[in-house]
């Protein structure tokens, strides 16, 4: 029998899974497909079954490891604590290893490595995204003319920044003050960058209003997680590499306090990730380590930094607050935000139903399971929409791109944003922040 | 081979994407919720969405002679799901709507693949309950509990499944199908066919739809917790609240091992020195309630026992976080958790958990036992490695010897799983020979080639 070293090392978190199926209860996908494979008690019995030699790694069931959103959301209600989707991971893995990923995601993942050409990329698609891209007659976004890397055509798409965030600011912001008291430094992740700039605006000029000196590394890149989530772990693995060299080098020159993000699943990369997929690498385990007991999302890290206690101006407005998987059961960020959101003047809050049930996004998984995807967004649209609130806000980029696909879909004119970007506006107001 | 024939011919009935055949598909199908069963991968899953099309898929099965499973949320805890004899799972995840709430008649209409939660979600606003409760009320099915006649924590005071179902709809093995009983609370047309469908654990028919009862939900309940350092004085206090009149909605109990193991798991703050915790909640009008929790309150004391009584939600959320807590921490000890459903008269509880004791002694095995005391259904939990053959074999024997001393005791095999697989070599002990063969007449008076849910309950007579 073949040695599945990746996946055996997940074995014994298989054999904590009674099959008892409460992850069915929560389970996003299982909600829309009703298919055992669907849930995590049926891929966690379809990778025992390939240890004990009763299954042969195919990409038929790479395709069923394949469908998992990585929620967490079956964690959560395990009453065996089962990590899930460690085990889907590893499967994910495992099966990459074995039979290989599609040609599709192996070139597009080769690629993704590839940080200038990236970068170029994507400042070039800023420029002629008009090209490719129909602007919608109504609200914001485009949608493509022709399908792009299978992309859906229907999928409407945010527009690309012409300037990227990183490159609107110096590598060393220092505090608006002068007189910094704590210093960060800031993986703002492949979206906020070339996309969500006006997040990165804001968190940045909130912390330097806070005394806080901000650093952004030029050199950082993405933190790797579309790779290794699809069980690219090499790749993965150089991504972690180059993010770590990047930052400890930052930490070494600025003596850092916090590493922060404003994204749910680049926080935990490093915050979980790193360290785990370098196990086998001792030195870069111990630098990821030291890193991941820095990392923070922002939320946490401007409520520290005594962001609430500044005079806010008032912003009448009706809010709702979605909780990135990752965010919430990943990294336990779930009061922060709503703390900061509740303490704006004028901000009436309303919490939706289910906030922490997942936006169906996943990363790449609304870009290869589309309609699956889509189905699950809708969902989340109808619960934002019943709030009737004017905002809805989210502490993840990938999350509000699939929520704006969401409401675009469904005709909805609810605006999106992070919720530091509204504390932002707030200080603005008050003039603790001036143009 | 036939049985591929009649795969072929479901295709053409329900179209391919509705019948799944693929190994990882047929892989997902192979097993249930019941520990320590063998696995077996079905031939095809299929999907219906009427009953016409499962009365079609029937008939094609018994052309065939294909061995046909149906499946709920496959939650099931005595190995009644799993395809044994290959041939094809029927699963109705997808005949799932809820057809009608008549709230004049305290009734409610469902299709089979209703989750029990989404039922109670619905009939809430009509200050309506739907009773039982399983563990799995969140996932399973209205027809896979129904089947297997569940229970729940709520058994004492409102009964389970078969005390709720009022009328089916059913396919039989050669396609026809009937309907039994109906909206009226009398009903003494002819036998109790609904009773009969009820907990057949899918051997003598499908069930395509129910008329099930509701009542209306309680207006306040009262929690409370006693803590004993004698199981006698638990064991008295559990007969004592009975004989006060009082029939509390819950009335469960915890032993020695499994408040060592909840309170190291989730520090819920239970004395590791106590012999027996027993949870108690009465429910009903608030006057009733008030009046009914001191009884209790009163006859706990009267039999050394600590009572912590709940004053507010969150407290009463603490206490019943230990009882949830029961399952999961001991689950959590080892990598197998076989759980039994041996239930006896209520005066006997404590002679059947210290006769547990002993067994666990004997084996040398580590057994917690948690359930619901009121109603004398117990759930020893032997924590162990199904990898590990040598303890295996002491886990069976530990497992017949309980229900052994189960049925000795006047109790019963399942209070609330079912007999499945799991269980059907033990029948003999409470029905004695004749009684297995009156399960065996009806059998083949419904289902003489052994189609539906083969292996479950009822042997063949070879």
């Amino acid at each position: 029998m073949a040695d599945y070293k990746t996946l055996k090392k997940a074995g014994e978190l298989m054999q904590q899974c009674m099959k008892c199926g409460n992850c069915q209860a929560v389970c996003p996908l299982y909600m829309e497909t009703m298919h055992e494979g669907a849930v995590a008690r049926g891929k966690i019995r379809l990778a025992v079954d390939v240890l004990e030699g009763r299954l042969q790694p195919t990409h038929g069931l790479l395709d069923k490891f394949a469908l998992c959103l990585t929620c967490k959301a079956c964690e959560a209600n395990c009453p065996c604590g089962v990590h899930c989707v460690d085990i889907i991971l590893a499967a994910r893995a495992q099966m990459a290893e074995t039979v290989g990923l599609p040609m599709i995601k192996q070139s597009i993942f080769k690629g993704l490595k590839l940080r200038r050409m990236f970068n170029f990329g994507l400042k070039t698609g800023a420029l002629f995204q008009g090209v490719a891209l129909k602007r919608r007659s109504e609200g914001k976004g485009r949608t493509m003319r022709v399908s792009v890397m299978g992309m859906d055509v229907r999928r409407v798409i945010p527009d690309l920044a012409t300037t990227p965030a990183r490159d609107m600011f110096e590598e060393y912001n220092p505090a608006h003050s002068g007189k910094g008291k704590m210093r960060a430094a800031f993986f703002t992740g492949c979206v906020n960058n070339f996309i969500y700039t006006d997040t990165c605006k804001a968190i940045v000029e909130v912390l330097r209003a806070n005394d806080v000196d901000v650093i952004i590394p030029k050199a950082q890149h993405c933190c790797g997680a579309p790779v290794f989530i699809n069980g690219e772990r090499n790749i993965g693995r150089e991504m972690a590499r180059h993010n770590i060299d990047v930052f400890t080098a930052a930490d070494q020159k600025y003596n850092l306090d916090h590493i922060f993000m404003a994204c749910g699943t680049c926080v935990c990369s490093f915050a979980e990730h790193y360290p785990h997929l370098l196990e086998n690498d001792p030195e870069y385990q111990r630098k990821a380590q030291v890193l991941a007991k820095k990392t923070i999302d922002a939320n946490p890290l401007v409520i520290k930094a005594g962001g609430l206690e500044k005079p806010m101006g008032t912003i009448e407005r009706s809010v709702t607050y979605h909780d990135s998987c990752h965010l919430a059961r990943g990294m336990k960020v779930t009061a922060e935000p709503r703390q900061i959101l509740r303490s704006i003047p004028g901000v009436k809050f309303y919490e939706m139903t289910n906030p922490a049930r997942c936006c169906g996004g996943a990363g790449s998984f609304s870009l290869t399971h589309y309609d699956l995807s889509k189905q699950v967004t809708a969902k989340k649209a109808a619960d934002i929409s019943q709030t009737g609130a004017q905002t809805a806000t989210t502490g993840c980029p990938g999350c509000r791109m699939t929520i704006e696909d969401g409401l675009a879909q469904a005709n909805l004119a609810v605006d999106t944003v992070h919720p530091i970007k509204l504390l932002y506006e707030s200080y603005k107001l008050s003039g603790v922040i001036r143009d | 081979m036939s049985v591929q024939q009649a795969i072929r011919e479901m295709e053409t009935l329900l179209g391919k994407e509705r019948v799944l055949t693929t190994i990882e598909d047929l892989a997902c199908y192979a097993f249930d919720a019941t520990a320590d069963m063998p696995s077996h991968r079905p031939d095809a899953i299929v999907l219906p969405q009427t009953t016409e099309e499962v009365q079609a898929i029937m008939r094609i099965a018994s052309k065939h002679k294909t061995p046909i499973y149906p499946r709920g949320a496959g939650t099931n805890l005595s190995g009644g799901t799993i395809p044994l004899k290959g041939g094809v799972v029927v699963t109705f995840q997808r005949m799932n709507k809820i057809l009608e709430i008549d709230a004049e008649n305290l009734t409610a209409t469902v299709q089979p693949g209703v989750v029990i939660q989404s039922l109670n979600t619905a009939v809430a606003p009509y200050g309506l309950i739907y009773p039982p409760d399983p563990g799995t009320v969140s996932t399973a099915t209205m027809a896979g509990s129904t089947a297997e006649c569940s229970g729940g924590l709520r058994g004492l005071k409102y009964g389970v499944t078969k005390h709720y179902i009022m009328g089916l709809e059913v396919v039989l093995a050669n396609g026809e199908k009937f309907r039994c009983g109906g909206k009226t609370v009398k009903n003494v047309t002819a036998y109790d066919l609904v009773k009969l469908f009820t907990g057949s654990e899918g051997t003598l028919g499908i069930i395509t739809e129910l008329i099930v009862k509701l009542i209306p939900a309680p207006e306040s309940r009262k929690s409370m917790l006693a803590i004993f350092s004698d199981l006698d004085d638990a064991g008295k206090a559990i007969a004592g609240i009975i004989s006060a009149k009082v029939i509390p909605a819950t009335l469960e109990i915890m032993d020695k091992t499994t408040i060592q193991t909840v309170e190291s798991f989730s520090h819920a703050g239970l004395p590791t020195d106590a012999e027996a915790v027993l949870l108690i909640e009465v429910d009903g009008i608030p006057e009733v309630v008030a009046k009914e929790a001191e009884s209790v309150e009163e006859v706990c004391k009267r039999f050394k026992g600590n009572v912590r009584v709940a004053e507010t939600d969150k407290e009463r959320d603490q206490l019943w976080a230990a009882r949830r807590a029961a399952l999961p921490a001991l689950a959590q000890k080892s990598p197998t958790t076989v759980l039994e459903d041996a239930t006896v008269p209520r005066s006997r509880i404590p002679e059947m958990l210290r006769a547990i004791r002993q067994i666990a002694k004997k084996y040398d095995l580590l057994i917690g036992t948690f359930g619901h005391a009121g109603d004398g259904n117990l759930h020893p939990t032997i924590l162990c490695d199904e990898r590990n053959e040598e303890q295996m074999k002491r886990v069976h024997k530990a497992v017949d010897e309980i229900f052994r001393v189960a049925v000795d005791l006047g109790g019963t095999l399942s209070g609330e799983h079912g007999i499945g697989m799991a269980k059907m070599k033990y029948l003999e002990w409470e029905l004695g020979a004749t009684g297995v063969d009156v399960l065996r007449r009806i059998k083949e008076a419904l289902d003489p080639e052994y189609l539906l849910n083969p292996g479950k309950m009822v042997a063949g007579r070879n």
